[in-house]
Parts: C-alpha cells; sequence; structure tokens
C-alpha cells in the first residue's frame, strides 16, 4: 500500500494534509427530522397505494366476474329457452324487448328503460373508479 | 407517576431496546415497515452520510439536501437490501451515487459554482490565498475527479473507512481498487497544479 500513498513532494505533501486533515462535522439537526417527515409522507403514500391496487382488483374482479356469471347462467341454465317456452307468458315477455330493441326507441317505453338501466351500471362503475383515481392523485 | 411521565419512561425504554439492537436487525425491522427501526438507522448514520455528501458537494446546504435525499433513497430501495453487505457501506455506495448523479446533472446543466469563498479567493488584490483556502481548494478539486476516482478518494479520506471497506463499496477486488488510488492521486495532483498555477496568474494579473 505504501508505495501508493506515500508522499512524493511538496505538493503531494500538501494534498495529503488537505484532504487528511478535513474535519468531521455534525450532520444539522433538522436532517434527522426532515428525513422522519418525508419518510411518513413515502410511507403514507406507499399505504394509500396498496389501498387503492387492492380496491381497483377488487372492483375488476367484482366487475369481471358478475360479468362471467351472467354469461355462465345463460348458458347452462338456456335462459332464452326457459323464459320463451318454460315460462307463462315469457315469450310475450322476450318478444316485447326484442321488437323495441329492433325498433326506434320512440315506440316503446320499455326500450328506454332497459338502456337507461344499462348506462346508469356504467355510470356507476365509472364514477367508483373515479374517486379511486381522484382519491390517489390527490392523497397527499 | 402521572400519564405523560409513563408515556415518556415507555418511549425511553423502547429508545434504549432500539439503540441495543444491531443494524441488521433494525433493517429487517425497516424492511417489514416499522418507521421507528429505520428512524434509528438514520440517526446512527446521519453524520457520516452527511459528510460524505459535504465531501462531493461542498456546501453545507446542498450536502444536507443530498443527505435527505440519500437517507429516502435508502429507504425506497431497503426491500432490496440482501444484507450482503454492512448496512454502513450500502449507505456510502447509496449516498456516492446520489450526490455524483446530482453533480454530473449540474455540470450537464453547465451550472457554475460561484461561492463566496471562491470569490474572495480569485478576485483578492490584497493577500495571496491563504494556506486554509488553498486546502479547501484543494479538496474542491476532489469534485472534478472522474466518478469513481471521487468516490475512491472522498471514502479514503474519511474517518474510519478501511481499503477492504472501500472495495466493497465499489465491488471492486482490493488490488484494483489499488490502481485506481494511484491513478485518482495521479489524476488529483494534474489538477490541484493546474488550479494553482492558474489562482497564481489571476494573483498577479490583479497585482
Amino acid at each position: 500500500m505504501t508505495q501508493y500513498s506515500e508522499p512524493i513532494d511538496d505538493l503531494d505533501a500538501l494534498i495529503e494534509a488537505a484532504l487528511a486533515e478535513e474535519p468531521f462535522l455534525k450532520a444539522p439537526l433538522s436532517l434527522h427530522r426532515s428525513v422522519d417527515a418525508r419518510v411518513r409522507v413515502i410511507s403514507l403514500r406507499e399505504h394509500e397505494q396498496r389501498r387503492f391496487s387492492v380496491s381497483m382488483l377488487t372492483l375488476v374482479l367484482l366487475f369481471s366476474g358478475s360479468i362471467l356469471l351472467t354469461g355462465l347462467m345463460l348458458w347452462f341454465t338456456n335462459l332464452s329457452l326457459l323464459m320463451s317456452d318454460g315460462v307463462s307468458g315469457g315469450k310475450g315477455w322476450i318478444d316485447y324487448y326484442t321488437t323495441s330493441w329492433a325498433m326506434s326507441f320512440s315506440s316503446y317505453q320499455g326500450g328506454y328503460s332497459l338502456v337507461a338501466s344499462f348506462v346508469l351500471v356504467l355510470i356507476t362503475f365509472f364514477l367508483v373508479g373515479a374517486t379511486q383515481i381522484h382519491k390517489f392523485l390527490y392523497s397527499e | 407517576m402521572t400519564r405523560e411521565a409513563a408515556v415518556k419512561t415507555c418511549a425511553q425504554v423502547l429508545d434504549n431496546r432500539a439503540e441495543a439492537l444491531g443494524d441488521l436487525e433494525l433493517v429487517r425491522r425497516s424492511q417489514s415497515g416499522s418507521r421507528e427501526a429505520f428512524s434509528e438507522l438514520v440517526r446512527r448514520h446521519q453524520h457520516l452520510v452527511y459528510n460524505v455528501a459535504y465531501r462531493y458537494m461542498r456546501d453545507a446546504t446542498l450536502a444536507e439536501d443530498m443527505a435527505q435525499e440519500s437517507f429516502v433513497k435508502a429507504y425506497r430501495l431497503l426491500k432490496g437490501f440482501r444484507g450482503d453487505c454492512s448496512f454502513t457501506t450500502w449507505m456510502y455506495r447509496v449516498t456516492s451515487t446520489t450526490c455524483l448523479t446530482e453533480l454530473n446533472k449540474r455540470k450537464k446543466r453547465g451550472e457554475v459554482e460561484l461561492t463566496a469563498d471562491n470569490g474572495s479567493l480569485m478576485c483578492s488584490t490584497e493577500h495571496k490565498p491563504a494556506e486554509k483556502d488553498m486546502k479547501e481548494q484543494i479538496r474542491r478539486c476532489v469534485t472534478r475527479l472522474s466518478d469513481r476516482y471521487a468516490t475512491i478518494v472522498t471514502l479514503y479520506y474519511l474517518k474510519g473507512i478501511s481499503y477492504d471497506e472501500i472495495a466493497e463499496v465499489m465491488s471492486v477486488p482490493l488490488g484494483t481498487l489499488k490502481t485506481w488510488m494511484f491513478r485518482a492521486r495521479k489524476q488529483l495532483r494534474t489538477i490541484v497544479e493546474k488550479e494553482l498555477t492558474d489562482n497564481d496568474a489571476v494573483f498577479r494579473t490583479h497585482r
């Protein structure tokens, strides 16, 4: 090691002295406090991020679960057939919505309520999602 | 015993317990989400981190900012700390990287350092630079070394850091570190020589 660190001349000695004699400073009192405060904010942010992720995941799972469940129910129970042939007056009921869907909505009030219910569901999901995103962005 | 006194005693007991714990245990607790454990780590290493940051930045305010930044970075990266080296060694690495990144950003932005010290040193017509100023000037030259050389020189002259530890921080064998150290000293000498010659020329012109 000595062959690398041995002073060669005055300048080397000056450099060595300048670097070796540099005093060891005390950290300012505010440092610890500031770090603690920032760490607190970071951990709160992380907590909110986790909460956001969990709530969004739950929302997506519930939504896809309900869609899947509805699909499966329709598939396995053959609901349209059951309603048209298995229920008294069912065919008429299905016919009523099919016709109202096919025709311009101006003729049948039922068509409006059907579409309105879809819109209502979409708005609900949108609002729940938007609330979570808003909370995530402005939680600090 | 009043409620406040009981709370104070409890806090003191907890503090004493935290003090008795080793760094690695505190790291493990911090990784599990204990902010108090991380706070204790900050309390223990704040002076060292501040000094490393000061030696890179050469300014008290900037050094405090960089020390803060290093601890915050450490908190974020702590989950990835596997305990292969000591927490101190790891903190040196985090602090050095943080400071060098900031210095490189400043160099890219072309920020020129203009401190009161520098000003008086360059423009004084009355006195030759005092020895104290000259030493400070030499210390400033370290930041003009290449990144890895600046790191090893900074760490080497910091109290209580061995070559082995620096080699661990830099993730290089001891032999390589010694070669780097030799080259760093050579490079530093060239920079200091140029700096002192320039200053001498300025001094003569102003006279």
